[in-house]
């Protein structure tokens, strides 16, 4: 029996206009037209509408109320594969399952409507999910409720499983209480329901971030683990995204097909074995890892050619990282890297800023890199970065990244080139400055020279005092660069896996804090050591000596 | 400039900046070469237009949408997102809404008609069959029997 013959479906007694295939849309185009308030509307803008109203296939309830409207509608929103190719679960939301009924199963038109093409799923888990207690015995008991309720969503997405073309599973974070336990517990639980073992013949993209759960034995010590899945074969896998977990994939060879890939390696993983690790992808075009001071410096691996990557997103997870990271560039051979971006989990003031330029800059002038972001990096020698990137198109400086008047003005309103005419990165098209220390005076500035002296006009810069600057202006244009608020839609998108990996990070020093309040104790982390946490957690976790938690004043002398 | 005709035989002379903000305007211009030939737009009446109009005017000097801005559009995450002068923009009843959407779909001017397109969407979003229908005034044509198949048919995916 296939995985799907067990979705149990009531059979419709009467086909209703909504089942309509495409073939029996066509037959009504003879049907008069379908009026909205008078107007005629192509049933292609009805399709362009709905696609928009579901979120491109993301709003399942959209597409669903958009199927009941009337008959019409619900033609049209069924013959659309489009509206129902994702499948999104958050089990507490779902009804609560009668557990003497046989659990519901998702009705097999809902497979059907997709017309053959590969759906996606995703599955996030919150501590609402968690029952107050582990005690399943009772039949109205809430625990039971909670894993039939998981059991619903994993058994949807388990019948998925031959068709299906991207997976991602979120857990939130369980810090609270009895949840630490219960949260790892539930969390594995969801996971193995979803049976990651089975070949998974479709399967393109996966993403699994849960954070590292902790397991307290007592009230001094938390060891964290890592969960460790084993992915059975995909043949066609070309994106993995691996935070907080660990993938087994003996057995089946991604590393010719593997496109994508983020992980947040083990913290003691010395350099030398994380670059064996990337080395092992040669195809990769897109890599985001974050990198921490216990990343050795000790490297016997030669150069690491990377021919495809094009975009790099690294997560500075500690103050000494940027220099580690710098010992580990200076391996890599990246011909087409086109984005680079740095990130960190918090504000974080990189230590031996002239160390880490200086290993950049023996590799990077090289490099023909385009777009460059970084967030939540504080970083002493700032100017000597933008030399380096002379082919840049996009700046992207977020607004945490302390930036001056005087730097705007000489790294990017300055000619500096021997003739005193050539701007630093004179190709530039787009520039966010984040900081609200950047006065309009400079700002303006910086658009007049870019116009005068840059290859290209300046087409958008974004600033928090997008306002002011446009006071005296009609419209939203100064000379023509378009001016517009530094978190304006999109600026955010090349981020968008940093800033995974910054939320990994948090929810360690997060429940940092939640544990000494469950000691009765303040917290004192120290900023800058706060997410050493992470390090400290994997070292305890190996370790029978009790951790320190050197991170936090409280803790450590508790 | 351009001379362009509606349906109800009104006349709209514009510059040609304006008027090629429409692919199908644009197309018409470069295949006739340089006439002063007005243009025949049958399915747009003047009232319509005038709206039309206003909008390509403010975007006149705004590049035209490439395929490959067309293809990100596609895939970006927050699809109905809507500029703020745009959103003043189609602040209109919404006979009016629609027939924009449908001008902008004739005269193949593809930003108009997202931005139409997206205030529908943006209206229809969180919302339920009932409320939908009497937002647009539809008439439900389901029998209760297939209301009720329909229902059963939703029941696993139901919020708490």
């Amino acid at each position: 029996m296939s995985t799907l013959d067990l979705i149990c479906i009531p059979k419709a007694t009467k086909p209703l206009a909504a089942s309509a295939c495409p073939a029996e849309r066509s037959a009504s185009a003879t049907a008069p037209p379908f009026l909205m308030s008078g107007v005629a509307l192509p049933d292609e803008i009805f399709d362009y509408i709905f696609q928009l109203g579901a979120s491109r296939g993301r709003d399942l309830r959209t597409a669903m109320a958009l199927s009941q409207v009337c008959r019409h509608w619900r033609a049209l929103a069924l013959a659309n594969s489009r509206l129902w190719s994702h499948f999104h679960f958050e089990p507490y939301k779902l009804l609560q399952p009668d557990p003497d009924e046989p659990p519901v199963r998702p009705p097999i038109v809902f497979v059907d409507r997709l017309r053959g093409s590969p759906p996606t799923a995703s599955l996030f888990i919150s501590e609402a999910d968690l029952p107050n207690s582990w005690d399943q015995s009772g039949p109205g008991s809430e625990s039971r409720a909670a894993v039939l309720r998981l059991t619903y969503c994993s058994g949807f997405i388990s019948a998925l499983r031959p068709v299906l073309g991207a997976l991602e599973v979120k857990g939130a974070c369980f810090w609270q209480g009895v949840h630490v336990i219960y949260g790892e517990v539930f969390t594995r639980e969801a996971v193995a329901r979803l049976e990651l073992g089975q070949p998974f013949p479709s399967l393109e993209v996966l993403k699994i971030h849960l954070p590292r759960l902790p397991i307290i034995p007592s009230s001094q010590h938390v060891l964290w683990q890592e969960m460790k899945f084993r992915l059975g074969e995909a043949p066609r896998l070309r994106s993995l995204s691996l935070l907080g977990a660990a993938l087994d994939l003996s057995g089946q060879d991604i590393r010719e097909q593997l496109r994508y890939l983020q992980f947040s390696p083990s913290v003691r993983l010395c350099s030398g074995a994380l670059l064996k690790t990337i080395q092992i992808f040669p195809h990769l075009t897109t890599l985001s890892i974050s990198v921490t001071q216990f990343s050795t410096t000790d490297m016997e691996a030669s150069t690491v050619p990377l021919d495809h990557l094009e975009v790099l997103c690294v997560c500075f997870v500690d103050a000494l990282s940027p220099v580690r990271f710098g010992r580990l560039w200076e391996k890599l051979s990246l011909p087409r890297l086109r984005s680079l971006a740095f990130d960190a989990p918090t504000l974080c003031r990189v230590k031996e800023p002239k160390s880490f330029l200086g290993l950049l800059f023996r590799h990077t002038p090289q490099l023909r890199i385009e777009s460059f972001s970084m967030s939540r990096i504080i970083l002493d020698h700032f100017p000597g970065l933008l030399c380096m990137m002379p082919n840049l198109r996009f700046l992207r400086l977020y607004p945490d990244v302390p930036i001056t008047d005087a730097l705007v003005i000489n790294q990017l309103a300055t000619p500096a080139g021997l003739d005193g005419k050539t701007l630093h990165c004179p190709n530039l098209e787009e520039i966010v400055i984040g900081s609200e220390q950047v006065g309009c005076e400079s700002l303006r500035t910086l658009l007049e020279v870019r116009a005068s002296k840059g290859n290209k006009p300046l087409r958008q810069l974004s600033t928090p005092r997008w306002e002011e600057l446009l006071s005296t202006e009609e419209g939203d244009k100064i000379g023509e660069t378009t001016i517009t608020s530094c978190k304006a839609e999109g600026h955010w998108d090349d981020m968008e896996d940093c800033e995974e990996m910054r939320q990994h990070h948090i929810s360690i020093a997060t429940a940092v804090r939640r544990h000494c309040e469950s000691l009765g104790i303040t917290a004192q982390i120290d900023d800058d050591e706060v997410d050493n946490v992470n390090a400290g957690a994997e070292l305890a976790s190996n370790s029978t000596t009790p951790w320190p938690w050197s991170f936090c004043k409280s803790c450590a002398f508790a | 400039m351009v001379n362009l005709v509606t349906s109800d035989n009104e006349s709209f002379t514009v510059e040609k900046a304006v008027a090629s903000r429409s692919v199908l305007i644009k197309n018409m211009l470069e295949d006739v070469g340089e006439s002063d030939q007005p243009i025949p737009l049958p399915n747009v009446t003047a009232s319509v237009l005038k709206k039309v109009l206003e909008y390509c005017d403010h975007h006149k000097n705004e590049p035209m949408p490439t395929s490959e801005d067309l293809a990100a559009e596609d895939t970006r995450k927050r699809t109905t997102d809507i500029g703020e002068w745009d959103q003043k923009f189609i602040q209109v009843d919404q006979e009016m809404l629609f027939e924009i959407i449908l001008a902008a779909n004739y005269l193949d001017i593809k930003p108009l008609l997202d931005v139409g397109c997206k205030t529908v969407a943006n209206m229809i979003k969180g919302k339920t069959p009932e409320e939908i229908r009497k937002l647009f005034n539809i008439v439900n044509d389901f029998t209760p029997e297939e209301e009720a198949q329909i229902k059963k048919e939703n029941e696993w995916a139901e919020d708490r």
